[in-house]
């Protein structure tokens, strides 16, 4: 893991609320992969050896939704490495956050929060992400 | 006749006098016994004396005979007229005998027994025959009308001594036939009273009446007509299925309109976590300084998309509860299309789709509407068809005037509408899943949108699509003279 500059893979549909978040974290040192939706998320797996410090997903995609992808990238190595997932949303539904856990994600946060907060659990998540965790080179 | 009863009377009296007084006789002669055994003149006189016993005794039993044939005889007419009480025979009761105190008193006690059964005989006769319901009394050997109120005679058509002695097959038939309704005579049952303007549905409830030896003696019937009854519990059901229809409609609402709070939640909030977000990069003074015009520029494009969208939702409350609040005047319709259409011209072609307008006449197309809504409803027609259109795709323009009104057609090429959908997709609260790669976009209530303007005009609006080939919508219009 390069902890001085973590890679993110950014699953967001919005260009716009995308290029914040893809702003918000290069200003943190990290490197950011961004994807418009889950098809292309799963593409990039599948197409590289590298592995993100972090998947940010988002809720509610044009073609799945962020729980979708959690179970499809967790399900498809059980053994293999899983990044932490923090998933975001705009959605507002209070049994939200127990369903994303319960998919594996480790966090979730609403797209409204102040973005300190996204800042300070993306770093601890990285950080958490423990020696089992590790990312294969 | 009446020599006989002198006679008959007179024997009673013979017996009733000849009977003490050959007792005293007796008397006499057991105490004359001793005096004439002393006398030695008993032999003489013992022939007279049995002779004249023998005499008088024939003739107390002739008169006690006599007497105990008119008692029978009286007894038997009272127990007659008792039988024919109980029978309901109408006939009336002989004279009690007045000689006879005790039979007589009997006799008188019976006649105002009878009396008193006549009344309340006549008084549920009174009830029997107003009752709305139809009654019935049937002999249980033959299944033949013993007796029948009026209101049955009416339904059926008949005198009363049409329908008695009849059989009640005649009349009326049971679901699961008489035999059956003997074998269970405290069930209702139904069946349909025969009429020749036609059969009425009925439900019957029967009492079986046994006889002294526990036999089947009379059948009693209430008949009561429940064809309006069957007609109301038709019309009830149809209600209630109507009822139960619009339940579900009302739940699918319910479940649109959920759907549409999170929708709107998410349109709402979209642009506004891009403002929120950029605006604090910027006081933050987070990220390249060269970048933060970007930011702004992105923050008022956010800022208009949700004025955009708290608009559209504005016009559509507008639109749903205040129509004649919009003036109305005369458009020419060519000319606004035309203008919309070279305003749309460049951002079609940025999305590699081609605008085509077909055919449109040179000469004004007038309708009588209010402008700017006739602008909101071409324009959202056109960015739906160029928003759901592919790369490479074409939109297509059409107007038509005819005799009356003015055609408009919006067509094109892009991935249709699934027949699923099509239902739907004028509910302001539905949003299909329109586009190739599932992206949502708006607050799914452009079209609803358009149909109220299209209702604003009092026009018409309709759909044809087909997936994979595209969509056609046609909005026709009352055209001014």
């Amino acid at each position: 893991m390069n902890i001085a500059s973590p890679l993110v893979l950014l699953v967001e549909d919005d260009p716009d609320t995308a290029a914040l978040y893809q702003a918000l974290l290069s200003a943190e040192g990290m490197e950011v992969v961004r994807c418009g939706n889950c098809r292309e998320a799963l593409a990039w797996w599948q197409s590289t050896r590298r592995r993100p410090d972090l998947m940010v997903l988002d809720m509610r995609l044009p073609d799945g939704d962020g729980l979708d992808l959690c179970q499809e990238i967790t399900g498809q190595d059980q053994a293999a490495y899983h990044p932490p997932i923090m998933v975001l949303s705009a959605h507002g539904d209070p049994r939200l956050p127990a369903r994303c856990r319960q998919a594996g994600a480790r966090a979730f946060l609403d797209k409204l929060d102040n973005l300190d907060q996204l800042i300070s659990t993306a770093w601890r998540l990285i950080k958490d992400r423990g020696p089992d965790q590790a990312l294969p080179v | 006749m009446t020599n006989w009863i002198v006679i008959r009377r007179l024997a009673g009296l013979v017996s009733l006098v000849c009977g003490p007084l050959t007792l005293i006789y007796l008397l006499s002669l057991i105490v004359k016994w001793h005096s004439l055994q002393a006398s030695g003149e008993l032999a003489e006189e013992i022939g007279l004396h049995l002779a004249t016993v023998i005499l008088v005794a024939l003739l107390t039993l002739w008169g006690g005979w006599l007497w105990q044939s008119r008692l029978n005889r009286q007894v038997e007419i009272l127990l007659d007229t008792c039988r024919r009480l109980a029978l309901g025979e109408p006939a009336g009761l002989p004279e009690p005998p007045a000689r006879l105190d005790e039979l007589g008193r009997l006799g008188l006690a019976i006649q105002v027994l009878r009396e008193a059964l006549v009344d309340y005989l006549s008084l549920y006769r009174r009830f029997f025959d107003v009752a709305p319901d139809m009654f019935l009394s049937i002999g249980t050997a033959n299944y033949r009308i013993l007796d029948a109120n009026q209101a049955f005679c009416q339904k059926v058509g008949l005198l009363s001594s049409e329908v008695l002695e009849q059989p009640v097959g005649r009349f009326v038939t049971l679901d699961r036939g008489w035999e059956e309704a003997l074998a269970r005579p405290n069930q209702l049952h139904k069946g349909q009273v025969l009429t020749d303007g036609g059969n009425i549905d009925i439900e019957a409830s029967l009492s079986l009446e046994r006889g002294p030896g526990g036999q089947p003696w009379v059948l009693g019937v209430i008949l009561r007509d429940v064809s309006q009854h069957k007609a109301l519990l038709d019309e009830l059901l149809k209600k209630s299925t109507a009822l139960e229809k619009a339940l579900q409609e009302i739940q699918g609402v319910e479940d649109l309109k959920d759907e549409f709070l999170t929708t709107l939640s998410h349109e709402l909030k979209t642009p506004m976590v891009s403002l929120k977000g950029f605006l604090q990069l910027i006081m933050q003074e987070r990220g390249k300084p060269e970048d933060r015009w970007a930011y702004l520029e992105v923050c008022w494009r956010n800022l208009l998309k949700l004025e955009n969208q708290i608009n559209n939702l504005l016009d559509l409350a507008r639109l749903s509860h205040a129509k004649d609040q919009f003036e109305m005047g005369p458009v020419d319709l060519c000319a606004l299309v035309r203008t919309e259409a070279e305003n749309l011209r460049l951002m079609a072609e940025e999305r590699k789709v081609r605008l085509e307008l077909g055919g449109l006449p040179e000469l004004p197309a007038m309708v009588r509407g209010n402008r700017e809504k006739l602008i909101q409803l071409v324009d959202n027609l056109l960015l739906n068809a160029v928003k759901y259109n592919v790369e490479g795709g074409l939109v297509r323009l059409g107007l038509e005037q005819r005799e009356q009104v003015v055609v408009l057609t919006f067509s094109d090429s892009g991935l249709g509408i699934a027949r699923e959908h099509m239902a739907n997709i004028f509910n302001r609260f539905y949003q299909a899943n329109l586009t190739g790669t599932g992206r949502l976009e708006g607050l799914g209530i452009g079209l609803s949108l358009v149909q109220e303007i299209v209702l604003l005009h009092k026009g018409d609006i309709r759909v044809q699509s087909e997936p994979g080939k595209g969509t056609t919508f046609t909005v026709i219009l009352e055209r001014l003279p």
